[in-house]
């Protein structure tokens, strides 16, 4: 089943931030509000310190037949899981009622504050990867370390270079039925479990 | 960065609940065209920074922006699009964004009453203010503010050049970029400070700067490309860096150790027998031979900075102990220097006037060790040794246990980067940032870091040091964007009259050097308001400068608030703006339409291509000085008119265009502006090496005649040398020839690195270490920059924090021996616990003007302007000795603490209706 996600390739990652605003630009997030942002992880006693970026966003969890909790707890069926695997949100479908903002466990999701409050998170940029072109973010990142592709297909560089990562690639673990396909290569540096134990 | 609970924000967010709905103008609107929609894309040159020239498209719908990519065709770029590029459409479109002239009505210091005027009258005004205060005072009188503007604002030196003013050059220069061209200048060439990351540098040494973040003449995607093709990769600098934590070295040395450091990795390179003898000895003055025992005597050296005749010539008078021809023979040349040849056993001479060793080279062997007796005209007897070997004494000392101490660092460190860098043959020329710049003895300590890269031989290598500054004819004349030669530079005795000329004897000659190095002192010419001494300044012309980014941003206000008359350009209602008597709309660089050449070693050559119409009654800032200037009734005396007088009609922005690219006709195959611009929305930028293969193109241009503009191979320094041992440093501040180390001028540590008595600051305080969504001062009131970058922020250690008792986000007061400024705090272990990095550059649109805040987290109220580098007077804007504790007032008043604030979205762009 097709599992179409981001990895990002944490060493190539310099925090520049210019992927949090080609996403809010693209995609005309609202102020305050994110559908991917970067956090700073550091740790050690100076001068023997490690540091790396950690770019955050919707990991498009599972698969069609294990669902993750977002679209479990949905009680419109507006949150799907699209054939390639991107979970999406149907706003014709959305009633504003934050559930899958509260039952999603990396914080992926947020509620616009419009008159008709919607759930909005990553979506892949699929009005351009749609039409063949790269996702805001990914175009963008000056150290190409976003790449988005479709883990179950083998000839997909992104599944060859995750792969390759071996050991290298970390996930967010899973959390109820939310199973991250989206993740993360980091040689070199450790990978430190986040504060909630992500 | 987002280092707080998101789930808590998103909570507080939610809770606020902002009922307007979003404008839609980005992807989804993009998403959704109907098929009448006419949708375009033109390609351009970002100025979303001053610093890189990124290629980028603009998507335009039905005339209307509405996304910005990067363009992955640029050599320079790779397709860099940084947060502040890709937020350009909020600041263009921003609704408080200045789009008319504007007068006040009511005296400075409270609030303006701006009035909007018509350009006429604004330009009249100015003209005649201008004039009067000329006749009455003398054009001195009148003063630049030369900011980073949008077109880049070398226009703006004309309106002085025209009025007759000394004040030519008021840039930041003097701390950013000044420092490290004067070095390179000294040492080999005006534009060896860069060095290019896309020709391949084998080990790449980021010293002082992190251009993944600050774009500083390599854009962030060529330095993260740079980093991964470099076989090694060495950091050095106080703070881990965002790039810097995947580096094979990181030494984090002692804030401004730098010079030390420099000096024991000379010492290394000289012990170990790394150097690049061959290079050195035929390119070098290493052979030269020098000695205590003569007076300094020499010549008068007249040559003419970079490839420009009109720049101007400031004549040094060259003294040095460098042994002569004239030291050794009546009547003999004192542009000759002795050296002993190996071969022939004899003392001969190399002439520096004509760039020549004795006779055939290759039967020449130079020695560059030992001591010679030299026999003086006079018959007596002196010991002479060579240049390399007074090198060699002057870094003695600099073991790596000894520099380990006053670097508090790991001598071993220290030892193994300086091996990894020589191991290579070749391994890159050295990237120097402004760490080095703002620490105090900036000219020592880069100038020591390039004596590194010279010994090595990574000069004009590929991957050496190796920029187009003033080395490339065309790209000079470019530089000063269109207009800049319109007027003839003053005389030397003009140049002697900048404030700063007489405290700091080499700024004459700094001039004459083009684009930031033209300096004037900023915090000098403030004094010289204030007292109007030893001559008055009564008018300012400014162009997009901000008093607050100047050190003494307190006693800059003061001297703002002093003058008579002040006519600003500017793109929004800065605290700078607001002290202005005429305030003017600046286009916005989507706007504008112009020539562009990349600072620095990548040679990226392409246009501003106007893809937005201009908003109001902004114009581009030459048309601004233009009309000035033809108000003022002040001719333009065309510089390519062979007729004398010159005097000529001034031209119009369109002509403007066009003669900046007249030297490119034949080379590009071009006839006018538009074709220019026709082939750059086609092809992409240019790549200057290839545009001018023989200016620049071409490795090792020192064997040739083309780092020099009379026709002599070698390097455009007095002795025509790589001058290991600086013959314009010995001549106007003796004893700083070769590297000498010093503790920046308020450091509480002896020169061996020893903690002395404190005095009750206890933290060394780092300033202006860059946010990626802001370039200095400005975007601070655009959406998507703030919102990521929401109030001043000092990083500090978690032992300190857990010292003073304050968590992330808390506000800490930074105090000084000038003053106090409130930043919050933000927990980094990539930091020492007794150093702290702060925020630069911040004031706060949110509030209400005159003042927006400016006060409040400036970290130049702390900079204290008697503190200088000896040479060329830079700032001391690093290593501060401050104390922090925990601010209980908070934040200041009324400025946006949340993301959630409803002032943010009103800030949203505002299109003009159709």
């Amino acid at each position: 089943m097709p599992r179409k996600t981001m990895i990002v390739d944490i060493n190539r990652c310099i925090g520049c931030l210019s992927c949090v605003v080609a996403c809010k630009a693209e995609n005309n997030v609202e102020i305050g509000k994110y559908w991917t942002w970067v956090e700073r992880e550091t740790s050690g006693v100076f001068p023997t310190t490690e540091m790396y970026f950690l770019p955050r966003g919707c990991f498009h969890c599972g698969d069609a037949k294990n669902p993750p909790e977002c679209i479990k707890v949905c009680p419109t069926s507006a949150t799907y899981k699209r054939g390639d695997g991107t979970v999406l949100i149907n706003h014709e479908l959305c009633i504003g009622c934050g559930q899958c903002v509260e039952a999603c466990p990396y914080s992926a999701r947020i509620l616009n504050s419009g008159a008709n409050p919607k759930a909005e998170k990553c979506t892949l940029c699929t009005q351009l990867t749609d039409n063949g072109e790269e996702a805001n973010c990914v175009q963008n990142c000056p150290g190409r370390a976003r790449m988005i592709g479709d883990l179950d297909n083998a000839g997909d560089p992104v599944t060859i270079a995750v792969k390759a990562a071996g050991d290298n690639l970390k996930r967010f673990r899973q959390i109820g039925s939310s199973n991250p396909n989206g993740g993360y290569i980091l040689r070199n540096l450790t990978w430190k479990p986040r504060a909630n134990n992500l | 960065m987002l280092e707080m609970n998101r789930r808590s924000f998103l909570k507080a967010a939610a809770a606020i609940g902002v009922a307007t709905p979003v404008l839609q103008f980005g992807g989804l609107s993009f998403a959704q065209n109907s098929p009448t929609d006419s949708i375009r894309k033109v390609r351009t040159i970002c100025r979303g920074c001053g610093k890189f020239e990124c290629s980028v498209w603009v998507t335009i719908k039905n005339d209307r922006p509405i996304k910005i990519t990067g363009d992955k065709l640029s050599h320079g770029s790779k397709g860099n699009c940084c947060s502040k590029a890709l937020a350009s459409i909020q600041t263009c479109f921003h609704p408080d964004r200045l789009l008319y002239p504007m007068k006040r009505t009511k005296p400075k210091g409270q609030e303006a009453g701006w009035v909007r005027i018509s350009w006429n009258e604004a330009l009249e005004t100015a003209a005649k203010k201008f004039l009067d205060i000329k006749n009455k005072y003398g054009a001195n009188s009148i003063r630049l503010h030369h900011g980073a503007s949008r077109i880049t604002s070398y226009a703006c030196q004309m309106v002085m050049q025209g009025l007759g003013s000394a004040n030519i050059g008021m840039t930041a220069g003097q701390v950013c970029k000044g420092p490290r061209a004067w070095a390179a200048a000294m040492t080999f060439f005006r534009g060896g400070n860069y060095v290019s990351l896309n020709d391949g540098v084998e080990c790449y040494v980021q010293w002082g700067g992190n251009t993944e973040i600050s774009n500083n003449y390599t854009a962030g995607a060529a330095t993260v490309d740079g980093k991964f093709k470099a076989k090694k990769h060495i950091v050095i600098g106080p703070r881990q860096q965002n790039l810097g934590a995947q580096a094979d070295y990181w030494l984090a040395l002692r804030p401004g150790t730098d010079g030390a450091m420099a000096m024991a990795w000379i010492k290394q390179i000289i012990d170990n027998k790394k150097y690049d003898a061959e290079f050195i000895t035929k390119w070098s003055n290493a052979a030269f031979l020098y000695s205590d025992a003569i007076a300094p005597s020499g010549f008068t050296w007249s040559y003419r900075q970079g490839m420009m005749s009109d720049s101007g010539i400031e004549p040094l008078d060259i003294k040095t102990r460098i042994v002569k021809e004239s030291d050794m023979v009546k009547g003999g040349s004192s542009q000759k220097y002795a050296f002993y040849d190996t071969v022939s056993k004899k003392i001969l001479f190399f002439d520096g006037a004509k760039a020549e060793w004795p006779g055939d080279y290759s039967k020449l062997k130079p020695a560059i060790e030992g001591v010679q007796t030299v026999t003086l005209a006079d018959g007596k007897k002196v010991k002479a040794v060579t240049v390399f070997d007074k090198l060699k004494a002057s870094v003695a000392k600099y073991t790596p246990e000894y520099t380990g101490k006053i670097c508090s660092l790991d001598p071993k460190l220290i030892k193994e980067a300086c091996n990894l860098y020589s191991s290579f043959k070749y391994g890159g020329g050295i990237f120097v940032g402004n760490g080095l710049e703002h620490a105090g003895n900036c000219i020592q300590s880069i100038r020591s870091v390039w004596l590194i890269s010279s010994l090595t031989g990574n000069i004009d290598t590929k991957g050496g040091h190796r920029g187009g500054d003033d080395n490339v004819d065309d790209h000079l004349k470019i530089l000063p964007y269109q207009a800049a030669t319109a007027i003839p530079d003053p005389e030397s005795a003009k140049r002697r009259e900048c404030p700063g000329a007489s405290a700091w004897p080499l700024m004459a000659w700094g001039l004459t050097m083009y684009s930031a190095p033209a300096i004037g002192d900023m915090a000098i010419i403030s004094d010289m308001t204030i007292t109007g001494k030893p001559y008055p300044i009564k008018a300012l012309f400014g162009m997009t400068g901000s008093f607050t980014q100047n050190a003494n941003a307190s006693n800059n206000y003061k001297a703002y608030k002093a003058l008579e008359f002040n006519f600003t350009a500017e793109i929004f209602m800065t605290p700078t703006a607001e002290l202005a008597d005429i305030v003017v709309p600046s286009a916005h660089w989507l706007e504008n339409e112009v020539i562009r050449a990349s600072q620095g070693a990548e040679g990226v050559l392409g246009a501003m291509t106007g893809p937005v119409k201009f908003q109001g009654e902004a114009w581009p800032d030459p048309e601004i000085c233009v009309q000035l200037l033809k108000k003022m009734n002040i001719p333009f005396l065309d510089p390519k008119l062979e007729t004398n007088p010159k005097a000529s009609v001034w031209p119009n922005m369109k002509e403007l265009n066009d003669r900046s690219v007249s030297l490119l006709h034949d080379r590009l195959g071009i006839k006018n502006w538009n074709d220019f611009k026709e082939k750059f929305q086609k092809q992409g930028v240019f790549d200057y090496k290839q545009v001018s293969p023989v200016e620049w193109g071409e490795y090792r241009r020192y064997e040739k005649t083309t780092l020099r503009n009379d026709g002599l191979t070698g390097f455009p320094t007095p002795t025509t040398r790589l001058e290991l041992l600086s013959t314009i440093l010995e001549s106007y501040h003796p004893g700083n020839e070769l590297p000498v180390y010093k503790e920046p001028p308020l450091s509480e540590f002896t020169e061996d690195g020893k903690k002395l008595r404190s005095r009750g600051y206890d933290i060394t305080l780092l300033t202006g270490v860059r946010s990626p969504v802001y370039f200095h001062s400005e975007t601070r009131m655009t959406p998507y920059c703030r919102e990521n970058h929401l109030l001043p922020r000092v990083q500090i250690n978690p032992e300190l924090a857990a010292k003073i008792g304050v968590k992330q986000g808390d506000w800490v007061w930074i105090e000084n021996h000038k003053g106090k400024i409130r930043q919050t705090v933000d927990i980094f272990h990539g930091i020492a616990p007794d150093v702290a990095s702060a925020d630069h550059a911040w004031y706060y649109p949110e509030l209400p003007g005159p003042e927006h805040g400016w006060h409040y987290s400036n970290v130049n109220v702390l900079v204290d302007d008697k503190y200088r580098d000896p040479i060329i007077g830079a700032n001391l804007l690093k290593t501060y000795p401050v104390k922090i504790y925990k601010a209980i007032e908070g934040a200041p008043e009324g400025i946006i603490t949340s993301v959630s604030d409803p002032r943010l979205k009103r800030w949203m762009p505002k299109f003009p209706a159709k």
